[in-house]
């Protein structure tokens, strides 16, 4: 027997009876669709995940606080050592801050001095995984040269003046090929804008402002790297010593300073992770240790949980829809049988193999799948494209805030769709056709 | 020459529970290619039972049936279905024609099955429809026909291949006389005419007359077999009592 005849033959007896084809197939295409569906939700889902992931960076980042219970004391070298030696720790670095630092550049000059800074050797700016979208890293030693992530350029106000609170800022034109930033540790007087430079003592001479040029733009699509600035400790030093001096001037360094200044602490310090898998079990290692340590990846390990069962719960629902048109499918084939039980007898009579038989109604399920997935994939097609756009609502509902996306449908999505509704439509076939095929052919025709 | 069907100690028993029924009691028979066999008797002797075994339908318990030298029982349900694709031609009582597929349609079906390509099969149904005098009933459906004319399209579907064997199951059973008379002139002209050998299942003696041979089966048993020469009859076998 020929395929086309094959083909030919089985469209004509599906025809035959064009409601209750119709029917079956409205079974497999509810399926088929419910399945994409939910299968685009699932998809739209990880993707909204992995934008989250992005926004908040390098996941195999622990960052560990010293306790503030205790006698509270701040980190210091030999901390450090400890938490390297943690199993599956790559580096630890620790956090150096500065109390106050100004950047300038012609008339504008920043706002605030909370900026993230980051203190890094060019080595460990590659090894957090840094992405430098402009320019390069910084050198060794450098002394004279920072990256900022491009949110910085949003600090920055006219001289003297209040930022517009209500709206966001228009972050400063600066070009970094040309233009340098003037760096200083000064406190400004809010009303004035001038630079603070008297003490009980009187006043004293302004000191000499640091310049220094932007030799790097950080990529800014991770939230906490586009509010970054990275120095190398040379510079940072030098920045501190100004800073201790322009205290001693003010009058405002005591003992303390002094001690802190000598003996070097931090309060924060960042760990590098060899692998995802392990930062659970380092984070455990280090509160074990009597560090605060916390990691990003745990919340989102939970996050990631919860989008799992909720994906398995929509696949499920997918699959019972599926499984009930299977059975719709199964139940049309054998009532076929039963009705052209006769046909089938003849047929083999007048010389059809049992395969032919069995392959004619195969045919006839696969078939159904076939239409079944096409219109499925057509309609869940529509309907993604109708959430998308009526979008935010259902976002809401399915707990994805803030995701572009409700649903996402990739063609391979549709393609499988449709290939699994065959599958579907053979599986469910197999039986009635191993039925049809093992009908006697002569007890097969002498049914009336 | 060879005979072309050959039954050696053919036994069919059938198990109704504990009881067993003996359709068919050592059945020894040889038919020649280009005979025309009427096989005889009232309901119950036999003669279907024996039809289906010589067509492979059924499997005897005992014995054996050689078509062409190949022994029938020892083929596999696949190796049967070409092996009817090839040789054998059927024509059924009840027509058995598919209700849904035209004149033309159900005649070109064997050739379907055979891997026919679409034209050759039009071309093949139609002249054979032609020949049994349809025509001009190629795309009419066996409803939109008489029974005479269903009969007709059965037997060109059963000639359509141009068989060796030609098996006809009571083909004149839902027949009037006039139509019965039509239908086995034409049966037993084309199977004369291409030397085919047609074995008729009846238990009309009218249909009988028909055949070169008469076999008369009762019981299970062949009871006599006679030789029918235009109207003559001589007998050259009978069962010893």
């Amino acid at each position: 027997m020929k395929k086309i005849d094959l083909v030919a033959m089985s469209i004509r007896n599906l025809l035959r009876r064009k409601f209750r084809t119709f029917l079956t197939v409205l079974g497999v295409v509810i399926g088929c669709t419910s399945i994409i569906l939910m299968l685009s939700l699932g998809l739209a889902m990880d993707k909204n995940m992995e934008e989250q992931m992005n926004n908040m960076g390098n996941v195999t980042l622990v960052s560990v606080h010293c306790m503030g219970n205790g006698n509270g004391e701040l980190f210091d070298e030999n901390d450090i050592k400890e938490m390297a030696k943690v199993e599956n720790v790559e580096c630890v670095i620790p956090r150096l801050d500065i109390e106050q630092i100004n950047l300038s550049c012609g008339k504008y000059r920043t706002f605030q001095s909370w900026f993230n800074i980051t203190v890094l050797s060019p080595e460990q700016v590659e090894i957090l995984g840094y992405s430098i979208a402009e320019g390069r890293n910084l050198d060794e030693g450098e002394e004279d040269a920072i990256l900022i992530g491009p949110e910085i350029l949003r600090c920055f106000t006219k001289n003297g003046k209040e930022p517009d609170w209500s709206k966001e800022m228009e972050p400063m034109p600066f070009d970094m090929e040309t233009e340098m930033l003037t760096c200083d540790v000064l406190e400004y007087d809010r009303q004035t804008g001038k630079p603070v430079l008297e003490s009980e003592n009187g006043k004293f001479r302004k000191p000499k402002d640091l310049k220094i040029k932007v030799v790097g733009m950080l990529d800014g699509s991770n939230y906490q790297e586009a509010n970054t600035i990275i120095m190398t400790r040379g510079l940072y030093e030098k920045l501190k010593k100004e800073r201790a001096a322009y205290r001693k001037a003010l009058g405002w360094y005591n003992e303390e300073d002094e001690k802190n200044d000598k003996k070097e602490t931090y309060y924060e310090a960042t760990v590098k992770v060899n692998d995802r898998e392990n930062v659970t079990g380092v984070v455990e290692a280090l509160n074990n240790l009597g560090y605060e340590a916390y990691s990003d990846a745990e919340w989102l390990s939970e996050m990631e949980q919860q989008s799992k069962s909720r994906q398995l719960a929509l696949g499920a629902l997918g699959i019972v829809s599926f499984i009930v048109a299977a059975i719709g499918i199964a139940n049309t084939m054998m009532m076929s049988i039963y009705e052209r039980t006769k046909e089938i007898g003849i047929m083999k009579v007048i010389g059809a193999k049992i395969k032919d038989i069995q392959y004619m109604f195969l045919m006839e399920s696969l078939l159904i799948g076939f239409i079944g997935g096409v219109a499925g994939a057509l309609i869940s097609f529509i309907l993604s494209l109708i959430m998308n756009a009526s979008g935010e609502k259902i976002a809401v509902i399915m707990g994805m805030y803030g995701s572009s996306n409700v649903s996402l449908m990739p063609p391979q999505l549709l393609g499988a769709g449709i290939l699994f509704s065959m599958i579907i439509g053979l599986i469910s076939g197999y039986f009635p056709a191993r039925k049809a095929m093992k009908l006697s052919a002569l007890s097969a025709i002498r049914t009336e | 020459m060879a005979p072309i069907i050959k039954i050696h100690e053919l036994r069919k028993i059938y198990r109704m529970g504990s009881e067993k029924i003996v359709a068919l009691n050592h059945i020894n028979l040889e038919i020649e290619k280009g005979e025309i066999c009427c096989l005889f008797g009232t309901s119950g002797s036999g003669k279907s039972t024996l039809l289906n075994m010589l067509a492979g339908l059924e499997k005897p318990t005992k014995g054996s049936v050689q078509i062409k030298k190949i022994y029938m029982e020892k083929l596999s349900e696949t190796q049967l279905a070409t092996f009817r694709q090839r040789y054998i031609g059927f024509v059924f009582q009840s027509y058995n024609l598919i209700p849904t597929l035209t004149a033309q349609e159900n005649v070109a079906l064997p050739l379907v099955f055979q891997g026919v390509g679409k034209k050759e099969r039009e071309k093949k149904a139609k002249e054979i429809l032609e020949a049994v005098g349809l025509g001009k009933r190629l795309k009419h459906k066996p409803k939109e026909m008489s029974g005479g004319q269903q009969q007709r399209v059965s037997i060109a579907r059963a000639f359509v291949n141009q068989p060796q064997i030609i098996f006809a199951d009571e083909p004149t059973g839902n027949l009037d006389t006039h139509t019965t008379i039509e239908v086995m002139d034409m049966m037993t002209q084309i199977a004369r005419k291409y030397n085919q050998t047609l074995i008729i299942v009846s238990h009309d003696p009218e249909i009988a007359e028909y055949a070169d041979r008469i076999i008369t089966m009762q019981d299970g048993d062949i009871l006599k077999i006679e030789k029918n020469t235009e109207g003559r009859r001589e007998i050259t076998y009978e069962k010893a009592n």
